[in-house]
């Protein structure tokens, strides 16, 4: 316990709050945690818990490659996201591989260009490591709109076509015999989910964006015991891991990425624990 | 209801799964007010051609026409209800309670998040009808099998369709319950005029409720009533070569 000892645990947050920094950093935070614990959900009971983790890689691959061709870094890796994840829904559905491997396969073959062409490059530039393991308290005033436009999207996205989602996630079959046209909305699900994960590294870091995107989907599925309660849990749960992370990171020097996913983590345990199923 | 009409035209309808023949030359006419058992053993192509039916495969040769017009331009989908084989065999701990389920069917047209008044009632009366009054707010993975194929029967029922097709709905469930489970279609079927497509391999515990029979294997084998079925070369042929057939006669 002697961490603890250097800790100014008086901190007041409303001195904090009158930081810009600080403001951003909670707006943003914010905004990237509710929609990646929203998208985090479906791509749990959809079983692709995988394509978050693989996706940061594969844009790590596509990002070293605009650096290495002097490319705008964002447009660059949002492309490759969303091709890479249209790719792997396509694997997925074909040959009886399974999607895990699928994506197995791609990310790894994505870090190891990317890794290849830093290399032969040699420009392992500050740049690209702050998608690695960026700062969410250095986010300035666009980023912190980028993030606010795009929960909103994300979450009007998921507001219209809640049921359709639902319907996809839980039995695919029966969706596309009602008439649903599941295969776009796969795609649509699947290049937001992708833009999401481009924004958030770009705002956040690939740490933090594709814990935001489990961890607190993965709480919630412990111990809700309907699909509403998991969305509420789920992103009360991120909110509530990013302001204690905040708070925590500010009042001991803690790096704020690493904090927060592991309040986060100790979100999961307490819901582990907890679980059956028996709340709200 | 118009007098014989025809919900469900099959002609010459042949289905490969890349070069493996399944269906071969198919014709089968569904009418209005049919309990039709489509029976085979497994492997006889019975899922593909529902599948077919609904628009989930493709055709590959031959036409299939749903209320009059060619599967291609057809869109009213709700006028079917579906209850696939794998329909129980969803993630037991997907957070969803029986009230979500049903609601996927009923609202995922009109694309909204919230469901009022009125729509709870269609819901809570859909469940009366599959016998599960008042359990809307039970997890599907905490229900019994059976229980949880009379949720995905409501679900396929709550849009109001003329057609339900159910693929072998009754496996996993023990004998009792399958019997109150066939009653209730067949209520179905005779109070709610609901033309019912049922797929088994089990004649003999159906044998009470149905009114129509086709066999398949590859090739429809016999289509007809239920009464000439039962004095069919076929019928006698399933019970002397014994297979799937349990004489079950009340
Ligand atoms: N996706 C598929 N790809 C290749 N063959 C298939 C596929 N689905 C089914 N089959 C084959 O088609 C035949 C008919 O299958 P099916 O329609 O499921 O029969 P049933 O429902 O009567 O048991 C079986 O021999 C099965 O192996
Ligand atoms: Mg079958």
């Amino acid at each position: 316990m002697l961490f603890l000892i250097g800790i100014d645990w008086g901190i007041s947050v409303n001195i904090l709050w009158q930081y810009g920094f600080i403001q951003r950093a909670l707006l943003a935070g914010l905004a990237i945690g509710v929609s990646s614990a929203l998208l985090g959900l479906f791509l749990l009971l959809r079983r692709e818990a995988m394509i978050g983790h693989g996706l940061g890689h594969i844009i790590f691959g596509g990002l070293a490659l605009a650096f290495c061709l002097n490319l705008a870094p964002v447009p660059v890796a949002l492309i490759i996201a969303i091709l890479a994840s249209l790719g792997m829904t396509k694997l997925k559905s074909r040959a009886g591989l399974h999607s895990d491997t699928a994506i197995a396969i791609f990310s790894s073959v994505g870090m190891a260009t990317g890794v290849l062409l830093v290399t032969l490059v040699n420009r392992y530039g500050i740049d690209l490591l702050s998608f690695l393991f960026g700062d969410i308290l250095a986010i300035d005033r666009n980023e912190t709109i980028l993030a606010l436009a795009l929960a909103i999207f994300v979450v009007a996205f998921l507001f219209i076509f809640y049921h359709q989602l639902l319907f996809l996630a839980f039995s695919p079959e029966s969706a596309q015999a009602f008439g649903l046209k599941t295969n776009q909305l796969e795609s649509l699900l699947t290049i937001l989910t992708a833009i999401t994960i481009v924004l958030g590294m770009k705002i956040v870091g690939l740490l933090l964006m594709t814990s935001l995107l489990v961890i607190p989907a993965a709480s919630a599925l412990q111990i809700a015991s309907s699909f509403r309660a998991s969305c509420f849990l789920a992103v009360i749960i991120s909110s509530f891991s990013i302001m204690a992370g905040l708070w925590l990171a500010l009042a001991t020097d803690w790096p704020a990425s690493a904090t927060i996913v592991l309040i986060s983590f100790l979100f999961f345990l307490g819901s582990f624990f907890k679980r059956k199923r028996r709340f709200l | 209801m118009i007098e014989n009409e025809e919900l469900i035209v099959i002609k010459e309808l042949s289905f490969y799964y890349d070069q493996k023949p399944v269906l071969l030359d198919i014709n089968l006419t569904i009418w209005a007010g049919d309990f039709l058992a489509i029976l085979g053993p497994n492997g006889a192509g019975k899922t593909t051609l529902i599948k077919i039916m609904l628009g989930l495969l493709p055709i590959k040769k031959g036409q299939v026409f749903l209320f009059g017009q060619p599967i291609k331009s057809f869109k009213n989908w709700h006028l079917l209800g579906y209850v696939p084989q794998t329909a129980t065999h969803f993630d037991p701990l997907f957070p969803a309670t029986v009230e979500e389920i049903i609601a996927m069917a009923l609202f995922s047209r009109k694309r909204l998040w919230s469901r009022t008044k009125e729509e709870r009632k269609t819901i809570s009366k859909i469940l009366e009808i599959v016998g599960l009054q008042g359990k809307e707010k039970i997890p599907i993975g905490q229900l019994s099998t059976g229980e949880q194929q009379k949720v995905f029967i409501a679900r396929a029922l709550v849009h109001k369709p003329r057609v339900l097709i159910l693929d072998e709905p009754t496996t996993g469930i023990d004998a009792e319950t399958q019997q109150q489970f066939y009653d209730m279609l067949q209520q179905l079927n005779i109070k709610n005029g609901i033309t019912i497509v049922l797929v088994t391999h089990d004649i003999g515990i159906v044998n009470r409720h149905i009114n129509r029979v086709a066999c398949l294997e590859g090739r429809l084998i016999y289509h007809g009533t239920h009464e000439d079925f039962c004095f069919s070369e076929f019928f006698k042929e399933m019970i002397g070569r014994g297979d799937h057939v349990i004489s079950h006669r009340h």
